[in-house]
């Protein structure tokens, strides 16, 4: 295992800033106002989401995790392609 | 792998992680702090991208660079392609659909709106006017848009968003240069143009001696008033009605007989139509005058031949001086034609005072120049009097804006296609109105940029002070042309770009629908 000490620390202070970023978003999300406002904070948190996925998979050590990432990717993208359509949808 | 490899392959993994998660916060605050959600998905559609990206390109350093795992990195190279593809597709959807919703969309922050003609088809070709110029006078002297001040849109005051057409600023910058404003003025000139304009647009033959020339419609209507009857007798007028007809009889001591329009719905508009019967009862030994606005602010009417005789003739009958306010004459929206009611027949032209103006035609009521025709000398006599030593002369840019207005043939041109743009504008906004107001009931006026709506079902109390205070949409109050009541109405001025009536129609509507 090459991943020696700093880079771990390293690391491990992005996935707090992360954390800190998942929060600014989850409280734009409560706060609205709008329903777009909500599907842009959802497909900022899907990506943050990723972002968490491979900075764990790093510290794990682990290249599996790397799929979830796919699978949340391609979720964000499907649930904020489709929240979209919806609002349109329902204005009609 | 030799070591100073690997130490290199380190630092770019934690270069790239660590911009990535930096761009990651960065998004997050923006998404928080920036006031709109079309801004905010700029915050999340590039810079969560973007973190993102980066994060992933060092996870692909971390498994292949140092693990050698390619399978991971064809992953993660599959995934990195999969983001740049669909977060513009996303972010695009998400933008469409935001301006399909009422309450977010807020095109005041978008310099361009593409989407504008699509949710509004006939928005459309506003631009398509090449003679009008569309001026921002947030930041000029423009009363209409310094009274409310910034983040207020301003649709009260009468006049217009545009330039004057060009004849007419060529001939003030002219004047200008020649940088001597002593005494003087076109007047003969002015009045030579001006019967000419008369005569050919409404086989009215005056001469110039049957001209007074006013700084202002306004102090017109006062004079008048001062110079016909005496203190106490009364002056009959229509409402509702332009504010000053109120105010000018009362100031010089006249009694107000105001006779309120018979209002019906035609072909589901608001129409006003001349109450003659009211008229007569009203009208007793004390009338002296009759105060017409044709067409007629705030209701858009331009009376027909047959209305204008049945006045003219009550007038005549009854001995009242006739006094017709037609400043908006040449502002004809469809295929509706003027009359001026002097030009009927002379014995009318002898009972008659006519007001005209280039102001509000030509959008240039801040020059101060307006007409008084009387051809009768009697009258034209009393009214000299009144204007003697009180009423100033017209300026001279007043009288250079007013010869060419009249002189020039490109301001006839310019004239009509105004008025091909603001029937568009009176159209849109009737269609508007239909669609998100269909219970408010509105004039389709046939002169003036002027629509007098009445929104009862949609507030309370004062319609003006609702949409002033929830939708910052400036009107003017429909109780100042109503002796009383009238505060369900607004009169709104539709002669500005029609991005600006979309606007204005947004905001109302959402002040209105919780």
């Amino acid at each position: 295992m090459f991943v020696h000490n700093p880079l771990r620390g390293a690391l491990l202070v992005f996935l707090l800033m992360l954390g800190v970023a998942m929060c600014l978003t989850l409280l734009r999300l409560m706060l609205g106002p709008t329903t777009p406002d909500r599907a842009v904070s959802f497909d900022q948190l899907s990506l943050q989401a990723v972002g968490i996925i491979v900075l764990v998979a790093m510290l794990l050590d682990s290249s599996d995790l790397v799929d979830i990432a796919i699978v949340i990717a391609v979720l964000g993208f499907l649930g904020t392609f489709l929240l979209a359509r919806y609002m349109e949808r329902r204005k009609e | 792998m030799a070591e100073n490899t690997k130490i290199l392959w380190e630092w770019a993994l934690l270069a790239s992680a660590g911009l990535g998660s930096l761009f990651m916060l960065l998004a997050a605050w923006g998404n928080l702090r920036v006031p709109n959600v079309i801004a905010r998905m700029h915050a999340a559609g590039l810079g969560s991208t973007l973190g993102a990206f980066l994060l992933l390109a060092a996870t692909g350093v971390y498994f292949f660079a140092l693990d050698s795992e390619l399978d991971t990195l064809i992953l993660l190279g599959v995934l990195e392609f999969f983001l740049l593809l669909t977060a513009p597709v996303a972010t695009s959807a998400m933008a469409r659909a935001s301006l399909h919703i009422a309450d977010s969309r807020e095109s005041e922050h978008l310099i361009l709106d593409e989407f504008s003609s699509s949710i509004h088809p006939a928005a459309e070709g506003s631009d398509s006017h090449p003679a009008l110029e569309y001026v921002d006078r947030l930041h000029s002297d423009s009363a209409k848009w310094r009274r409310y001040g910034p983040g207020i849109l301003p649709l009260w005051v009468a006049d217009m968003d545009f330039k004057a057409p060009q004849p007419i600023l060529q001939s003030l910058q002219d004047r200008l240069a020649h940088g001597v404003f002593g005494y003087g003025g076109q007047e003969e000139e002015l009045a030579e143009v001006f019967c000419q304009h008369l005569a050919s647009t409404y086989h009215w033959h005056v001469t110039p001696q049957d001209l007074m020339f006013l700084p202002g419609l306004v102090s017109g209507l006062n004079v008048v008033s001062a110079a016909i009857g005496e203190p106490g007798s009364s002056v009959m007028t229509l409402e509702p009605v332009y504010p000053p007809f109120f105010s000018a009889p009362t100031n010089q001591g006249r009694q107000l007989q105001s006779v309120t329009l018979h209002q019906a719905m035609q072909e589901g508009h608001l129409h006003y139509a001349i109450d003659m019967d009211r008229c007569r009862q009203v009208a007793d030994q004390s009338t002296r005058l009759f105060l017409l606005c044709n067409p007629h602010n705030p209701v858009g009417r331009s009376y027909s031949e047959t209305e204008l005789r049945a006045i003219a003739e009550f007038c005549l009958e009854r001995d009242i001086a006739l006094c017709a306010d037609e400043i908006h004459c040449e502002l004809l929206l469809g295929d509706t034609r003027h009359i001026p009611v002097a030009a009927l027949d002379p014995d009318i032209a002898q009972n008659t005072i006519t007001l005209m103006a280039p102001s509000k035609t030509f959008n240039i009521p801040g020059l101060g120049c307006s007409v008084a025709i009387v051809q009768n000398p009697r009258l034209r006599a009393a009214v000299q009097r009144q204007i003697q030593g009180i009423v100033p002369h017209v300026n001279v840019l007043g009288y250079a804006a007013a010869v060419s207005a009249y002189g020039d043939p490109e301001c006839r041109e310019w004239v009509l296609s105004l008025c091909r743009f603001l029937t568009g504008n009176r159209d849109f906004l009737l269609q508007e109105l239909q669609r998100h107001f269909p219970e408010a009931r509105s004039t389709c006026p046939e002169a003036t940029y002027l629509a007098w709506i009445d929104f009862a079902p949609y507030v309370e109390g004062s319609a003006y002070q609702s949409f002033l205070d929830q939708a910052q949409v400036a009107l003017s109050p429909g109780s100042s042309y109503c002796t009383q009541d009238g505060d369900s109405f607004v009169r709104l001025n539709l002669g500005t770009r029609r991005e600006n009536l979309v606007l204005a129609l947004d905001r109302m509507r959402s002040a209105v629908v919780p």
